[in-house]
């Protein structure tokens, strides 16, 4: 589904977009393998702009820091997707950069807000973490 | 097979009906086109259910039963079911009723004359019922103790004075209700706990609610909601004299000669074709399904359907706009206790300054975190990284909602028609929507918007967002309006018993009787009024 390099700007990407605080982030709740699984499910129509995105993504990096989009430290990472959420793009993208960048981080919440089932809340942190729990 | 009464639909009016014509010795035929659901099958995907569709539902229907939706535009979509746009009811025995949050609101007497009180604006098919609160009052009363409701009999009786007190108690007052019912003091409104087909004690041999946050939109896992899959379809099955076939889809409705109904035909779960009979045949499948059967049942008698003699047949469908307002308390206000909602006011459903009805406000069920994500974050929050995160940590323990359905003032040009191109799984032509809400709905709910705005800032919260609703297509599980009852054959689809006029034996029973409906959740109106017509067709000897 993904090479490796994509594979890797994907877990670099959730890590950022849910990171790791005195909660766990992102990929410590599994929301790395909630997406691929989605895609290959329910979210199966949206695996080529994916892959789209995270190519260009990591050839931005490459571009602007000559180093991949996995070896950028927080803050670097951070500005990156601030710049292309507003549509400030070097490389190619063969999708709208911010409207893919957002679709993937609204999957993102879906997996770690939504029920433990979908293994991207793991033992339900993001529902501990907000004070919800299904009393079921 | 013969039978007495065939009824289509196993839904909040269809199951009452059942009940009713069932206990008066009729041989009763229940067809549901969804079957059995509960907890087990549905568990609580908060990703597919009723209150967030967002890749599915826990009850169909599923991806072979499209709908076209016009968008104000004038442009068209394909609608699946979980889509917004395709405004679904659960497709289950009890339906939406065993996943709603049961709010069970009576209408006002003001309600059911809103012609009468405040004219018709130019462009609305705004219109007194036939009936009056009056009529309908006895069997609201019988409803709300046959399913079951827990209400405040005293915060409610100056509005609805009762014969005898609700069945069971209200619901506790949350936390967030606490300090809503002191800030509607300071404003010096009126406020009380909303009645609930939700038991708070033992009643009918199930338990009280077990509080666990999970109520709109899921089956309830103690079986504590109250609907007609667990009361009044159970009655009838249990008089021997109901026949209930679930996965069985009603394609269209059979014409004896042009006064005469005499049955449907269906098709089951296997794909067999199969046509039962009955002296009197009722429509229950709600305010979309119930027109496009209808619609789709034309004869040469009856050249654009059945009950179509006046061109309004699936005009006029409406539901409720919600608007709302979310306030930032400084504390945590959260308690987790559900079903969760538990405060109201009824202040401003009529006698507001210049607009027409209103409607009533409550706070909010328990709502799902990811539900708070997507619906009730302020546009300017980052949708990504440590802002996000901060502010779900921060602002879901705090947050209180209010909101509630306006009163919508309707218009012939909303209506279901049926799509000349996209067929259903089986062939038959799929419900069209269009229109949008009238622009006098619009100018209330902008008004019952500030009235939230009001209630919030006086319960002291920091700041506070969301916009009233915009003006689209409104119907959703409240869908009502598109066979509406009159005395007049030139202005309305049923008479007053809900028989299509001019056809001595076909009923409609559920919210598409409904002229108006209300600035309440229509689902008790729905059930008192089934039972009113039930009551009538065996009282008439059918």
């Amino acid at each position: 589904m993904f090479d490796a390099p994509q594979l890797a700007t994907l877990r670099a990407l959730i890590e950022r977009y849910i990171p790791a605080d005195d909660v766990p982030g992102g990929i410590a709740a599994g929301v790395d393998g909630y997406l691929i699984g989605f895609l290959q499910g329910d979210g199966v129509g949206f695996l080529s702009r994916y892959s789209q995105a995270l190519t260009a993504l990591e050839n931005e990096a490459q571009l602007r820091h000559g180093t991949a989009f996995a070896g950028l430290d927080g803050p670097a990472a951070d500005a990156l997707i601030s710049a292309l959420w507003q549509n400030d793009t070097r490389a190619v993208w063969l999708c709208d950069a911010p409207a893919t960048l957002a679709l993937i981080a609204e999957h993102c919440a879906e997996g770690f807000y939504s029920d433990p089932r979908h293994a991207a809340n793991a033992n339900a942190i993001s529902w501990t973490s907000i004070g919800f729990e299904e009393r079921r | 097979m013969n039978y007495d009464v065939l009824i289509v639909g196993a839904g909040a009016g269809g199951g009452v009906a059942a009940a009713l014509l069932a206990e008066s010795g009729a041989k009763v035929l229940l067809l549901e086109r969804g079957t059995h659901y509960t907890y087990a099958h549905e568990r609580s995907d908060h990703l597919r259910n009723h209150r967030l569709s967002q890749y599915g539902q826990n009850t169909g229907p599923d991806a072979g039963h499209p709908r076209v939706l016009v968008a104000p535009d004038g442009s068209e979509q394909v609608q699946l079911p979980h889509y917004g746009g395709y405004h679904n009811n659960a497709m289950a025995v009890g339906s939406s009723t065993m996943l709603y949050g049961g709010q069970a609101w009576r209408f006002m007497p003001d309600d059911f004359r809103m012609q009468s009180r405040y004219g018709r604006p130019a462009g609305s098919s705004l219109a007194d019922w036939p009936i009056s609160y009056a009529d309908l009052a006895p069997y609201y009363e019988r409803i709300e103790h046959e399913i079951g409701v827990a209400g405040d009999s005293t915060g409610s009786a100056e509005r609805w004075p009762r014969a005898h007190a609700y069945p069971m108690p209200a619901v506790p007052l949350t936390v967030r209700g606490r300090i809503m019912a002191d800030a509607a003091t300071t404003l010096g409104w009126h406020t009380f706990t909303p009645p609930l087909l939700i038991n708070t004690t033992l009643y009918q041999n199930r338990p009280a609610c077990a509080k666990c946050g999970l109520c709109v939109g899921f089956a309830c896992h103690v079986d504590a909601k109250n609907g007609t899959h667990n009361t009044m379809i159970p009655r009838a099955l249990a008089t021997g004299n109901c026949t209930l076939i679930t996965e069985a889809f009603v394609l269209r409705v059979l014409m004896a000669d042009a006064h005469t109904a005499s049955g449907v035909e269906y098709v089951t779960a296997d794909g067999v074709h199969q046509r039962a009979y009955a002296a009197t045949v009722i429509i229950s499948a709600s305010a979309i399904e119930t027109p496009r059967l209808l619609l789709n049942s034309a004869t040469s008698d009856h050249p654009t359907g059945l009950g179509n003699h006046s061109d309004n047949l699936g005009r006029h469908l409406q539901g409720h706009v919600y608007p709302r307002s979310i306030g930032l308390m400084k504390d945590p206000v959260y308690d987790g206790e559900g079903p969760g909602v538990s405060i109201s006011t009824v202040d401003f459903n009529h006698a507001n300054p210049d607009v027409i009805g209103g409607g009533m406000l409550a706070d909010e069920f328990i709502t799902l975190p990811i539900v708070f994500w997507k619906r009730f974050m302020p546009p300017e929050v980052p949708r990504w990284g440590k802002a996000a995160k901060d502010f779900m940590r921060h602002a879901y323990p705090r947050f209180i909602d209010i909101t509630g359905p306006v009163q919508e003032i309707p218009t012939p040009d909303a209506r279901v028609t049926i799509d000349t191109t996209v067929r259903d799984r089986y062939g038959v032509p799929v419900a069209r929507l269009s229109g949008k809400v009238h622009p006098e709905t619009v100018r209330t709910a902008a008004y019952m918007h500030t009235k939230a705005r009001e209630w919030l800032a006086a319960a002291g919260v920091e700041r506070q967002w969301g916009n009233p609703p915009n003006p689209g297509l409104s119907a959703g599980q409240h869908q009502a309006g598109t066979c509406r009852m009159g005395d007049d054959p030139a202005t309305s689809v049923t008479d007053r018993n809900g028989k299509i006029h001019g056809i001595n034996n076909l009923y409609v029973a559920d919210g598409s009787l409904h002229v108006t409906n209300g600035g309440f959740n229509p689902v008790l109106t729905i059930l008192a009024n089934a039972y009113r017509i039930a009551e009538g067709i065996v009282g008439r000897g059918r």
